[in-house]
């Protein structure tokens, strides 16, 4: 603490992912990224009607966000409590979304694919746009749940919601796009879906770039929480500038770019695509854990100005 | 302000538009001797195991070489008015009572830490697994204290609110019998802590603030800390 006193910022421990319960601690992480996967995953699939993808979505949302947000809670069995700050706290609405987004998309998908039977119901429209809405708002609450905190500056920003908003999208057609090598996809929305992931990794890495010079600029914690993520301070931030700034932005960007502009259907052009995917499924994870591990505090001083 | 007299108002007062009281704290800085027997005093008192810490005492150097002088800081549940973990918690487990005192109910928490995030004061604990000082030996008062926290919640200072509560039940003015006062605040070896009415014209807290300089931690965030600091007096 003296140190942390002395330095004039404290890096915030609680959701670090490391702790005394082991993996139940690491499940936070996890539980973040596929919280953003799933419904941009969703929204894709919805958008393009990829019934796989929409079923991928389904099992992502359970498994991998849902029950792996509840293992992660001290009191797990208490999980339905979140629901009672719905006036206030982001973590309850966000719980309320994922509950409304969970029931609605999987009586979407099994209706779906039950083929035209389903089809012709009436409910099907609205079943469908409360997925979709849903799948939006529960794809922007973890960025709104960090825009709260007001006690970390470089989280306390209009950023947070936006980024992780279009992390989620460009998650979602990564997927989608993964999956076109098992199931098969339009070849005219494939290309269509490959542009918007090229524009979504543009507009994901001018947002970070631009969030890390302006937050820079701020008062030390926020320029603490920017040396963190660059891999300047004590070196521990390394995996968001290798695993989401360059090997989860850049590189794909250029493999994208050579997929983009010099085309071509052969083996080796197929594996650059996929392996630019994977890159940036892989960033996205990093750079979730980079913000949340880079938020920090102004520490305790006492104002200057009390001339103490 | 006689007890009597303020409990015959706060009954007229029942309608809720008017809140009396206001139990706030203030730390002189000058008598702080970084002791930490608050610290001691509030585990023991408490029952606290291990890494669950209600209050703690941070040292801070100021000045240059060789004109330093080390200042002791007691930190703590800021009990604010506008307290951001009421407004984060998704359960309602944490609560702000109409006297001012922010409370969680443990039975209530369910372990996300969210409060501990939003916090600016970093004035919360999680219990994560059960641990005790001496695992080792069968220690009946071990057994008995650390159950009434509950794994997976979380853990703060509620200013004693059971003593307080207690107490005023039977007519005591909390901040002035000890009885009613936080275990810090009369454990103190400094006199360094008050405890007290902040509304009350007359009470000690409200004496103190109206004769010295204060301050409070991070005002800036809105806040409003009831906890006041008085800075230490400078060398002559």
């Amino acid at each position: 603490m003296i140190k942390t006193l002395r330095e004039g910022f404290v890096f915030q421990r609680d959701w670090t992912g490391k702790g005394e319960r082991g993996l139940r601690d690491q499940m936070l992480m996890p539980a973040i990224f596929f919280g953003a996967i799933s419904p941009g995953l969703y929204i894709t699939a919805l958008l393009t009607d990829f019934i796989p993808g929409l079923w991928v979505s389904v099992v992502l949302n359970i498994a991998g966000y849902g029950l792996a947000h509840i293992m992660y809670l001290g009191r797990m069995e208490r999980f339905w409590r979140g629901l009672l700050n719905l006036r206030h706290s982001w973590i309850s609405r966000g719980l309320l979304f994922n509950i409304i987004f969970t029931i609605s998309s999987t009586g979407f998908v099994v209706l779906r694919s039950m083929g035209t039977v389903a089809d012709s119901d009436q409910y099907m429209p609205v079943i469908k746009w409360i997925s979709f809405i849903s799948s939006l708002l529960f794809l922007a609450y973890p960025g709104f749940m960090l825009s709260f905190v007001k006690a970390i500056p470089f989280w306390h920003s209009a950023v947070e919601p936006l980024l992780f908003f279009i992390q989620g999208v460009l998650g979602g057609t990564a997927v989608q796009l993964l999956m076109g090598s098992l199931f098969r996809i339009d070849p005219s929305v494939s290309a269509g879906l490959l542009k918007i992931n090229y524009l979504l990794v543009i507009t994901v890495l001018l947002i970070i770039l631009s969030a890390l010079i302006i937050k820079s600029l701020h008062g030390e914690a926020e320029r603490a929480s920017v040396m963190y993520l660059l891999g300047i301070y004590r070196g521990e931030g390394r995996l968001f500038l290798y695993g989401a700034l360059i090997g989860g932005l850049v590189i794909p960007l250029l493999l994208l770019s050579l997929f983009i502009f010099y085309g071509g259907h052969t083996a080796v052009v197929t594996a650059t695509l996929y392996t630019a995917l994977i890159l940036e499924l892989t960033g996205i994870y990093f750079a979730k854990y980079g913000f949340i591990r880079a938020g920090a505090y102004p520490s305790d001083t006492i104002p200057k100005r009390e001339g103490v | 302000m006689n007890t009597f007299i303020r409990q015959q108002r706060e009954t007229t007062c029942q309608d809720g538009l008017t809140e009396l009281r206001h139990y706030g704290m203030i730390i002189d800085l000058t008598k702080c001797l970084g002791c930490q027997t608050c610290t001691v005093a509030c585990k023991l008192f408490h029952g606290l195991g291990p890494d669950i810490v209600r209050v703690r005492v941070v040292e801070q150097e100021l000045g240059q070489y060789p004109d330093v002088e080390r200042l002791y800081i007691p930190l703590r549940c800021m009990h604010c008015d506008e307290p951001e973990c009421v407004k984060a918690c998704p359960t309602g487990a944490t609560k702000k009572r109409p006297d001012g005192i922010v409370t969680i109910d443990r039975d209530e928490c369910m372990g996300c830490r969210y409060c501990s995030v939003v916090c600016p004061y970093h004035a919360r604990s999680f219990i994560p697994v059960e641990k005790r000082y001496f695992p080792e030996s069968d220690n009946h008062w071990e057994d008995v204290r650390y159950r009434q926290h509950q794994v997976g919640t979380m853990d703060k200072c509620d200013f004693c609110h059971e003593r307080i509560d207690r107490a005023t039940d039977r007519m005591l003015e909390p901040g002035e019998d000890p009885e009613a006062t936080p275990i810090c605040v009369i454990s103190c070896i400094g006199k360094a802590l008050y405890f007290g009415d902040l509304n009350d014209p007359e009470s000690t807290v409200s004496r103190l603030l109206e004769e010295r300089e204060s301050f409070r931690l991070k005002e800036d965030l809105g806040t409003g800390p009831s906890i006041y600091y008085l800075p230490r007096r400078k060398r002559k």
